[in-house]
């Protein structure tokens, strides 16, 4: 350790101090800019209920598959991740493919927010996102695209309301909670009192969840100091750049109650897994999913472990069911330099093929 | 950006980098650093219980004394009318008995 604070010593002088000083000081100017650049694809708003609201993309293909794409994302972290700049959007990957997107956007928790369970957000929530959809769209099933947490949540609606879903999409969303992944070992219940922590903060706040994410590996900001001296004459680079600066440091509260049920039954009792799992006073079996699915995981993957998410693949009882692993991060896999030959066209063939034939 | 600085620097930073992610990876998974860090999180957030009970009990202590200074208040206001009805009484029985 003391050698490493030493090397640490002689890099500051050998040139991190004045890299370091020019990412700091140009920190928050990256994140305002970053805000004007995310989310950027056309979209109206077709259902809000409290501070969520429900997108829906214009189209920009000249014909449509009648199938529409629900995307849910994780609970604690902003939508626009698959949206995030015009050139890095996953969304619009889809779009052109001629699929008929939507988009959950959750919001940001508040103290209204804090006694809203996990069960409300997924039966409650997620069933009149997907309702309004079938309305919007008139189709009588829709394919779910979950994210991180949001896989999660879609496959277990995918249980709770199999007729409403027509196919089923995994990206990262871990099923499996015991795991070698960094976030099983620190909620075990010997280290994370769940209930002290809920009863005494209510919501989680984002700068406690945020400090948690960095503290994953803390000195990866080092890097990115040094990825923005290198490139900060790159336009592009630094689009790119500001965008995931902004997104990264951008969580939101995760509700209090939500949060209980998810780390106590999924991270320390793994009861998805254990088939335990209940929603809405029904219990979850995964094998009762016979939609369609796709489980995406990525390898190096560090917040959800890509045999946690590839477990989906083996639960599932679908006839027509597909497991891709990509050699990327969980978050490079959407937004990556490689999401648009990597990700994007694999799942938006996997999509086309079932949101049924497109119209001229 | 050509830039020689970053250029001669990233070598050495990201060594250093990766080496000290080990590091701190080891560290964060070892069950006596993470038994440390409960232990003073779940210590954090039991004071700001007892704070928070404690303010709460000092306001209701506050609001209880507010009652009771307005109650006290209004029986001496009470006092006082009696007091001035008494008064009033007492000039007119001397009134009386001046007439008288």
């Amino acid at each position: 350790m003391d050698d490493l604070l030493e090397r640490w010593a002689g890099l500051w002088g050998a040139g991190m101090a004045q890299v370091w000083r020019s990412y700091t000081a140009a920190k928050d100017a990256i994140r305002a800019y970053g805000r004007t650049l995310v989310g950027q694809t056309p979209a109206r708003v077709i259902y809000t209920e409290g501070r969520l609201r429900l997108l829906h993309y214009a189209p920009q293909a000249e014909t449509r598959h009648p199938v529409p794409v629900l995307c849910v994302p994780s609970l604690i972290n902003h939508y626009y991740i698959m949206d995030l700049t015009p050139e890095r959007s996953l969304v619009g990957s889809l779009l052109r493919r001629g699929l008929d997107v939507y988009m959950l956007d959750w919001g940001v928790a508040t103290d209204a927010d804090r006694a809203r369970t996990l069960d409300e957000y997924i039966t409650g929530l997620l069933g009149r996102c997907v309702q309004a959809v079938q309305r919007e769209s008139g189709a009588r099933a829709v394919a779910l695209l979950g994210y991180c947490m949001g896989g999660m949540m879609a496959a277990v609606y995918s249980v709770l309301r199999p007729a409403d879903v027509a196919a089923l999409v995994n990206l990262a969303g871990p099923i499996n909670y015991h795991d070698d992944g960094i976030y099983s070992v620190w909620t075990r219940p010997e280290y994370l009192d769940v209930d002290l922590l809920v009863d005494t903060l209510g919501n989680i706040p984002a700068e406690l969840l945020n400090f948690t994410f960095h503290m994953v590996r803390p000195t990866d900001e080092v890097l990115r100091a040094l990825d923005y001296w290198e490139r900060r004459d790159d336009d592009a680079f630094v689009r790119r750049f500001a965008a995931m600066q902004l997104w990264t440091n951008d969580p939101t509260p995760f509700p209090g109650e939500a949060f209980r049920k998810y780390i106590k039954d999924l991270y320390q009792r793994n009861a998805l897994i254990d088939g335990i799992f209940t929603i809405g006073g029904e219990r979850i079996d995964l094998a009762r999913i016979t939609a369609p699915t796709l489980t995406i995981a990525a390898r190096r993957d560090h917040i959800a472990p890509w045999e946690s998410v590839a477990v989906l693949h083996d639960l599932v009882s679908s006839a027509d069911r597909q497991l891709i692993v990509l050699e990327s991060g969980h978050i490079g896999m959407v937004v990556g330099s490689d999401a648009h030959t990597q990700l994007w066209p694999r799942l938006g063939a996997w999509l086309a093929s079932r949101a049924g034939s497109s119209d001229a | 950006m050509d830039d020689p600085l970053a250029g001669a620097l990233r070598q050495s930073v990201e060594a250093w980098e990766r080496e000290v992610a080990a590091y701190w990876n080891d560290v964060s998974r070892s069950p006596e650093f993470l038994t440390r860090v409960g232990r003073q999180l779940s210590a954090s957030l039991r004071s700001q219980q007892h704070i928070r009970a404690t303010l709460q009990a000092a306001a209701w202590n506050l609001a209880a004394a507010r009652q009771e200074r307005a109650r006290e208040l209004a029986a001496l206001a009470q006092l006082e009318a009696r007091l001035d009805a008494l008064a009033a009484r007492l000039d007119r029985l001397e009134r009386q008995v001046g007439d008288g």
